[in-house]
């Protein structure tokens, strides 16, 4: 056991999140996840974009970084090859994470750098008040879709599959010491790890309340799902409506990370190389003369 | 799932609609059902068992639709989010920004009254005995709200301007 | 570096062919035997084609004396095809030599056009060499490039062997066969040519037999940034810009350099926010396409005080423009580029020794002001040959400034002995939560006299912080508070009134120190104006040159100096709306006299530029250059009136 403690990520920043919104339940779930690790705070990077559950770092005693809408998964990525030794973790919502941000997503999920992904899905734009997401359901009513959602929702966990992703898992904010467990196992995996998490609004999406998600969910690992199977994984995630599977869906171990594989990373992380280690460009200069 | 389970003591819905100041009963069924999941996800199966047995029995399957072992990490602000159900907090149309103006920070104390008349409730309808136990079993703030004699001490937190 | 303030020894070469001819290959080897010879070389994949379909060629400029731009016309033509000899023809002026494969029977070509009379009195030389033959006799039917340029040295009398070095050099990986194969064809085109065209007026210039460093200014730059201690590099893909982040991949394993092609500019610059978040020399590069789509990021480096730089190597414009041309058309989108306002630093390398210097000092700039440096190059600049001097990019020329990062542990004394800024600020009280980090947090983001706030490390155990795209506390922490507001606005803007002070340099101003006129430029423009001025002061007219290299913060108490006792101004920008004249006259309140513009997509040869002056000199306001226009006479003495 390490002597980090729960405690030790309070801010004197106060969320301000809704009364009862699921980011409470991933916020306690993420702080205790890299408590059980031991990681610091020093030693941790949580990136964001922008969303409601974006502000996340600001409510946490950690190193934090609060970006811009869509782009954490590159700044990240960005941070992670000049330091891989911090543990590095992504923040954000459905549509930072599914859409605007989307063509990061599909890349990164196929890149496997060392980050643990984690997306509040909560279906419906909140910081903009109301309007659909990528994942809001067909035929939802929000603000910009009166008539009703006309598109298909994106189902992540198949997204990132497809896109070669070694983890995928889906946790339920109203489980939090569930959900931790699975942010302890995607921060464990030496690679992306995607954990999408049902997240309720309680606000502007009344439909998928903690009721709905309470009496749909069910735990893969109770179920016995054996998430080295991709072709399970993939009926797995197939799944929603009357039963909505929660635990790792996916898992491939034994692939490298991105940074694993780059050779100027061989000799430990950039950031603590000196910046004067190439003495002398005479060699270089040779090969233009 | 459970529509045909609903309660139906109606003389329980109807206290609940009234301290609450509930327009509905709907509205107050969903509020008890609601408060009474939640106390599934953060008690033990003995001190379920022991609200079950002063509840309605048609209420019993909220107490039952748990994890199988409680889940500590859920804190007050996570356990009234299963009573927001029973909150609409999205206000008229925000015609300045867009979207609906939420009504957040009058839900979050409006949401507080409604767990605490419930918890309340249930409070006055538990056996002694099994007061203590479920009180030491939830998350801070919300034991606070069960029993009207603890101190009225609640968690920073839920003092802050949301 | 010194313009040739004479003419000198000076040719200029083109080789002429379709695509798939080998051309710029042939060319770039020349180029490189040339520069081994000891001879300044300014040599370029040319753009003043206005010839559809496969041809193009490569201008070679060599000269005893520093050559910072093309020189029209040309001394010689190599032609491949006929129709280089119909492109180029108009051009060649009186005397010129065409080297031509034998088979095309330009002469019979010539004979037939109707102003073959004209042609005629130009006394061009026509020197038919078998390049085909002498190439499928020796080797193959491919080599005739080779030929070519066997053929090329044979006519102006330059050492065969240096074009043997280079043949050796550039085919050794293809295996021993390939390379006698081509020696033999380059000898035997040279003695064809010897036995020839010997007589040919225009020999090679005698180089120094200094060897001197060949190169691009992308390539420079690379350079400058790798001796910076830049081991980061994210791009996308993006004419002209690709080179940089190619040659640092092709350096990557050796030297340490992680390199990021990433799925788009915007992931590119994210990728380079983050490594430099946490503490890595991280850069991007793109073109203006790019950048565009890097715009709300930049912001993000603005407000996050995220040592960040871009290189943007401006192409024409708009949209996707003309992606082989050049233009120095993305200046004030440059300066203006994302919303809202925060302090930035843009800088512009005029020449590739500068192009090796914004490398390495873009980052010291970067990391000394914590914040976003653009580095605008243009695609000449970026993608001509040149020769420089090798000690102009030694190591020992970089000196590595990080500013006020601090060292592990350090923070912890840091923080304490920070205090808010005195005097400066004299109208922000402190926010209502005074200083939350005593309570853990780092105030990242301290108010400062200089608006330099002390920079630890993600990592460092005694400086946990936030940073936020949203307007932050001292700690990083979001808020709106008013004061806190004002008080962050001034704090970051108040560093680019200390870059101004500290680091901004006043124009560079070049020629005699009394000027009746003066060539106002900015990038690759300044090498045919400083060559053109040198052309004008020689001729009777005493002409300067004010070359701005650092445009934002924009050193107006030095421009205003400067232009006030510059004589009359001209203006000459690749642009259709003159943008660093429009610069100017915003943050001095002078207007420039005259203005030339140039928006075909062509560089600049000093040529060009003397007939836009010539036409300034004769009334003109603003003068837009026309493709093709033939040149005006140089008056010997010009009279002007301011």
């Amino acid at each position: 056991m390490s002597d980090i403690t729960v405690k030790d990520f309070d801010s004197w920043v106060k969320p301000s999140w809704c009364p009862g919104c699921g980011d409470y339940g991933i916020f306690a779930a993420l702080k205790h996840s890299l408590a059980e690790l031991g990681v610091a705070p020093h030693e941790a990077l949580v990136v964001s974009g922008i969303g409601c559950g974006s502000k996340l770092p600001d409510y946490m005693h950690v190193n934090g970084l609060m970006t811009i809408h869509g782009r954490p998964l590159a700044v990240a990525t960005g941070a992670k090859l000049a330091n891989h030794a911090l543990t590095v973790l992504v923040v954000d919502g459905d549509g930072d994470a599914y859409g605007i941000g989307g063509n990061h997503f599909i890349h990164t999920a196929r890149r496997n750098p060392d980050i643990t992904h984690i997306v509040e899905n909560n279906q419906i734009y909140a910081l903009t008040k109301g309007q659909y997401s990528p994942t809001t359901p067909q035929g939802r009513v929000t603000t910009t879709s009166p008539e009703g959602v006309i598109e298909r929702a994106v189902n992540p966990v198949a997204v990132a599959m497809a896109m070669g992703a070694t983890f995928v898992a889906r946790g339920f904010a109203g489980e939090p010491k569930h959900l931790a467990g699975l942010i302890e196992e995607g921060i464990r995996h030496p690679g992306y790890a995607l954990i999408d998490v049902l997240q309720p609004c309680v606000v502007f999406n009344r439909v998928n309340t903690y009721a709905w998600y309470g009496e749909r969910v069910y735990k893969l690992e109770e179920a016995g799902h054996d998430p080295y199977d991709r072709a399970a994984a993939q009926r797995v995630a197939a799944e929603w409506d009357d039963r909505i599977p929660i635990g790792v869906i996916l898992r491939e171990d034994g692939a490298p990370s991105y940074e694993r594989q780059v050779p100027a990373l061989n000799a430990g992380p950039l950031v603590e190389r000196s910046l004067t280690d190439v003495a002398d460009i005479g060699a270089l200069l040779r090969r233009f003369m | 799932m459970n529509e045909g389970n609903a309660v139906n003591d109606e003389d329980l819905v109807q206290a609940i609609q009234n301290r609450a100041g509930l327009r509905s009963a709907d509205e107050a069924r969903r509020l008890f059902e609601g408060v009474l999941q939640a106390l599934a996800y953060v008690l033990p199966a003995e001190q379920c068992d022991a609200i079950c047995a002063c509840v309605p029995e048609d209420a019993a399957w909220c107490l039952r639709c748990g994890p199988a072992t409680p889940d500590p990490l859920i804190d007050s602000d996570v356990f009234v989010g299963w009573a927001m159900a029973s909150v609409d907090a999205t206000g008229a149309p925000d015609e300045t920004l867009g979207g609906a103006d939420p009504l957040a920070a009058l839900a979050a104390a409006e949401v507080q009254a409604r767990v605490r008349v419930v918890l309340e409730a249930l409070w006055e309808r538990l056996e002694p005995p099994s007061r203590a136990g479920i009180e030491g079993c939830l998350p801070g703030g919300i034991a606070e709200m069960m029993n009207p004699g603890s101190s009225a001490t609640r968690r920073e937190h839920d003092e802050g301007d949301r | 570096m010194q313009v040739d303030e004479q003419l000198d020894s000076d040719i200029s070469i083109r080789i002429g062919g379709d695509a798939g001819q080998g051309v710029e290959s042939s060319g770039a080897g020349f180029c490189k035997a040339l520069a081994r010879a000891g001879l300044h070389v300014f040599a370029a994949q040319d753009y003043r084609s206005r010839i559809r379909g496969g041809h193009n060629f490569y201008q070679i400029r060599a000269a005893t004396r520093p050559v910072a731009a093309q020189r029209v016309p040309p001394d010689l033509l190599v032609a491949l095809t006929a129709e280089t000899l119909d492109v180029h023809l108009e051009q060649l002026p009186p005397g010129a030599g065409v080297i031509y494969e034998e088979s095309l029977r330009l002469d019979e070509r010539i004979r037939f056009r109707p102003d073959a009379a004209q042609i005629d009195a130009k006394g061009l030389r026509l020197m038919p060499v078998p390049l085909l033959k002498t190439a499928a006799d020796h080797g193959s039917r491919v080599m005739a490039n080779t030929a070519a340029l066997g053929a090329l040295a044979g006519v102006t009398d330059f050492p065969l062997e240096r074009i043997m070095e280079v043949i050796r050099e550039n085919f050794a990986a293809k295996g021993s066969e390939v390379v006698d194969a081509n020696l033999a064809v380059a000898a035997a085109a040279h003695r064809v040519a010897r036995e020839r065209h010997a007589d040919f007026p225009h020999p090679m210039p005698r180089g120094d037999g200094r060897a001197r460093v060949l190169i691009r200014g992308n390539h420079a730059f690379a350079l400058g940034a790798l001796a910076a201690g830049c081991r980061f590099v994210s791009a996308y893909p993006m004419t002209p810009a690709t080179s940089i982040i190619e040659y640092l991949a092709s350096i990557a394993a050796e030297y340490g350099v992680v390199t990021k092609h990433a799925e788009d500019e915007i992931a590119a610059v994210c990728m380079a926010i983050g490594a430099a978040h946490v503490g890595a020399r991280a850069l991007t590069a793109t073109s203006g396409g790019g950048f565009a789509l890097m715009t709300e990021a930049l912001g993000l480096a603005g407000i996050t005080e995220t040592p960040l730089v871009v290189v943007s190597v401006q192409r024409g414009g708009p949209s996707t423009g003309m992606p082989t041309r050049t233009e120095q058309s993305d200046l004030l989108f440059a300066l203006h580029a994302s919303q809202g306002e925060f302090p930035r630093i843009v800088i512009a390398p005029g020449n590739i020794e500068e192009c090796f210097e914004a490398g390495a000092r873009a980052f010291n700039l970067a990391e000394r002001y914590q914040c976003p440096v653009i580095v605008l190059s243009d695609l000449l600049l970026a993608s001509s040959l040149q020769t420089a001097e090798p000690e102009t990019f030694g190591t020992d020329r970089v000196s590595i400034d990080r500013g006020a990062l601090l060292a592990p542990g350090a923070p912890a004394g840091a923080a304490a002995a920070h205090r808010p800024a005195s005097g400066a600020d004299p109208a922000g009280p402190s926010p209502a939560r005074n200083h939350p980090w005593e309570a853990g947090a780092y105030p990242r983001f301290a108010v400062t006299d200089t608006g330099i706030s002390p920079r630890p490390l993600p990592g460092d155990p005694a400086a946990v912080f936030t940073a936020t795209s949203d307007e932050h506390t001292e700690d990083g922490h979001i808020t709106e508070e008013i004061h806190t507001r004002a008080r962050m606005m001034r704090k970051r803007m108040r560093k680019e009134d200390t870059a101004l002070r500290d680091d901004i340099r006043p124009p560079n101003r070049f020629g005699p120190g009394q000027a009746s006129l003066t060539l106002v430029c900015w990038g690759s423009t300044t090498g045919a104006a400083r060559e053109a001025a040198a052309r004008l002061t020689a001729a009777g007219t005493p002409c300067a040159v004010l070359q701005f290299q650092d445009l934002w913060p924009f050193p107006a108490d030095a421009a205003a100096a400067a232009l006030d006792a510059a004589g009359l101004t001209i203006g000459i920008e690749q642009s259709y709306t003159g943008q660093l004249a429009k610069l100017i006259r915003m943050m001095t309140g002078r207007a420039l006299d005259r203005q030339v513009l140039a928006y075909d997509g062509r560089p600049f040869s000093p040529e060009d530029m003397l007939t836009a002056v010539q036409r300034c000199l004769n009334g003109e306001i603003q003068v837009h250059v026309e493709p093709g226009e033939p040149p005006l006479p140089l008056a010997t003495e010009v009279g002007v009136n301011v």
